[in-house]
């Protein structure tokens, strides 16, 4: 028997055709995308409303299928559903913002006040070995607290650092911003320019 | 040359350091995730069932007639067709149908566990037909029929397609006959009537139909 991947064109069309298959594609298809869909909604909303803003994504999946003459880019077109659920849900609260505003906004100047941050790590500084001074384990604590204060100061550049820590491509990752590859790949650049000062630290502290 | 050589250290050494650093991050990273990861999981399996059994579906008739309407339509045969119209015009349909002769008797089980194919299955392929197909046998054995065909829905959503399923009442033993090779094509059908619950799966909740027995083409 053949024992293929079915791929998430393949459990739209299923969803789409209405027919005995659609209850359990969705729950693929949910399966492969809720918590994806979570942290994109997680950054914008509290907990209990990204999971609101989760059910209406795939109440919206299940009623809009049928009408897509083809799924050639299913991804893209989930991304979008979940962008519209998104913007609807602010819209409805007088709150929808642009790009800018959500991702551009003006950042704390966190990197100003990481110096008392970083203090009890470089206390356990250790004497230097060949590659690197400190252990191993100060070094990831340091870069994992690192990671959970640009979480914080920048949550949707966190996301973006994310997606690109899990392998996802310049156009996967342009396709859940709903931006161009070019504007994508610019923020990705600022993106990171922004972690640095988060993570230099650690890095001094990793080599002395 | 020694201070060509003493470059090429150096840059060794840092590109060593960097590498290193990277797999700090990359820990770091993995760690932060799994503690993140668990807050969306705390509530995760009842929020899932929540969301899946309140989408908008269609009823489980309107699910047999789309399935058929595609499939029989697809095959181009006016048996499928026909089908696909006593489908619709005879649903919800009435008396137990006879079990298929040969489909459910004397399975040769080779202990295959049907998860290891499709994923979450439960039961057992018990032998290959000649016609391509093999045998699932026990699906529904000390489970509702509509937990068998909830196990028929995933078949599908996998692209797997059934070819039979059978329900036994005597021994409330659903069989299920897949294909082994995609060409496969189903172009039959019967109908009966059982109980099917109301509890969990809101497409069959208005489905008094449960028998299907489709033939490969």
């Amino acid at each position: 028997m053949e024992n293929a991947v079915v791929d998430d064109a393949a459990l739209l069309k299923t969803i789409a055709c209405r027919g005995f298959g659609v209850t359990g594609a969705t729950a693929k298809l949910y399966d492969r995308y809720h918590v994806k869909l979570l942290r994109f909604f997680g950054v914008a909303v509290d907990t209990p409303h990204a999971w609101d803003l989760l059910q209406d994504t795939f109440v919206k999946i299940v009623e809009r299928a049928p009408a897509m003459k083809n799924f050639d880019n299913p991804s893209a077109w989930i991304w979008r559903i979940a962008h519209n659920v998104r913007n609807d849900y602010f819209r409805s609260a007088n709150k929808l913002l642009s790009f800018e505003e959500v991702y551009e906004n003006t950042d704390p100047a966190a990197e100003d006040t990481n110096a008392g941050f970083y203090v009890e790590f470089k206390e356990r500084k250790t004497p230097a070995v060949s590659v690197m001074s400190a252990p191993d384990q100060d070094v990831i604590d340091c870069v994992k607290k690192a990671l959970e204060r640009f979480s914080a100061d920048h949550p949707h550049r966190f996301l973006v650092i994310e997606w690109l820590q899990e392998g996802e491509s310049t156009q996967e990752i342009a396709t859940r911003l709903d931006r161009t590859v070019g504007a994508t790949y610019e923020f990705i650049s600022q993106c990171k320019k922004k972690l640095q000062p988060y993570t230099q630290p650690c890095k001094e502290l990793a080599f002395g | 040359m020694s201070e060509n050589l003493h470059n090429s250290d150096h840059t060794e050494d840092k590109n060593l350091r960097e590498a290193k650093f990277e797999q700090m991050y990359d820990k770091a990273f993995e760690r932060l995730r799994e503690e993140r990861r668990g807050i969306w999981l705390a509530e995760s399996a009842f929020r899932r069932k929540k969301i899946l059994t309140q989408l908008p579906v269609p009823s489980f008739g309107e699910q047999l007639r789309n399935s058929f309407g595609q499939w029989s339509f697809a095959t181009g045969s006016a048996v499928g067709v026909a089908a696909t119209i006593a489908a619709v015009l005879v649903l919800p349909p009435m008396s137990p149908a006879p079990v298929v002769p040969g489909r459910l008797e004397d399975p040769g089980s080779k202990g295959l566990l049907v998860d290891e194919v499709t994923r979450g299955v439960t039961g057992e392929i018990k032998e290959t037909e000649t016609d391509n197909s093999i045998r699932v046998v026990g699906l529904a054995v000390d489970k509702p029929l509509k937990s068998a065909l909830s196990d028929a829905n995933k078949l599908l959503a996998d692209g797997i397609k059934i070819i039979s399923i059978v329900h036994d009442e005597k021994v409330d033993v659903v069989s299920m006959l897949v294909p082994v090779t995609t060409e496969s094509e189903v172009y039959f059908l019967e109908t009966y009537q059982t109980e099917i619950g109301q509890e969990g799966f809101s497409l069959l909740s208005e489905a008094k139909t449960a028998k299907v027995v489709y033939r490969q083409k």
